[in-house]
């Protein structure tokens, strides 16, 4: 399980997960699977996600590393 | 077939490959076991999947040296040592089993011993090379 606020961002800049999958070259499941934090996406997935949101890694994808612990 | 961008797609492709590649596998060595048992040894390195078998084995220990050379990190050696002690170890080899084929209790004619210790140089030697130039190129983009 990785938590990350993509979901979150996606909704801010209102993209549904199809629209955000074909600007980052990825099928929507992959999406939904990193929504829900069950799939582990490479750094240039990271990052791409990043461009299309907006946003920076660390907005997005940062975790403090109690809470990492937590939901393992 | 439309190209698979996605890269966990690419990756689930891969898994998908290893998983059909140790089935083959298991039904190349279930027939050799097979033949080997109903017609004997002989028969069975004539067989072509013989052929096939060994050759899958060597190329994947060649694209395995790669990582080999990444694990041995721990012996703490940086650079790779000169290029000539392997050359000269390849040579030694290739002789000593030429003058073995040559006088050794199988006889054989002096062309049989030469192209025997050529190819068996040209072996090590390509693979003492392979890991100097691994070792090397890790070695520079360590530095």
């Amino acid at each position: 399980m990785v938590k990350n606020k993509v979901k979150l961002a996606r909704v801010q800049v209102d993209l549904t997960q199809q629209q955000l999958a074909e600007e980052v070259g990825v099928t929507r499941q992959t999406i939904s699977l990193i929504e829900k934090g069950k799939y582990n996406p490479t750094l240039k997935l990271c990052l791409a996600i990043c461009y299309a949101v907006n946003k920076t890694l660390d907005e997005v994808f940062w975790v403090p590393e109690e809470e990492k612990h937590e939901e393992d | 077939m439309k190209k698979i961008k996605d890269e966990r797609l690419i990756l689930q492709n891969l898994k998908n490959i290893r998983i059909a590649f140790l089935v083959q596998s298991a039904g190349i060595v279930a027939i050799l076991l097979y033949e080997t048992i109903s017609k004997g040894f002989s028969e069975v390195s004539d067989n072509p999947l013989w052929f096939v078998f060994i050759l899958t084995g060597v190329i994947l220990s060649w694209l395995n040296l790669r990582i080999s050379v990444d694990m041995d990190d721990k012996s703490g050696k940086k650079a790779p040592g000169p290029y000539y002690p392997k050359v000269v170890i390849a040579a030694v080899v290739g002789m000593v089993s030429a003058l073995l084929v040559k006088f050794g209790p199988d006889g054989g004619s002096t062309r049989n011993a030469i192209i025997i210790g050529i190819v068996l140089f040209v072996c090590f030697l390509a693979s003492y090379s392979f890991v100097h130039y691994l070792r090397k190129k890790r070695s520079d983009h360590d530095g």
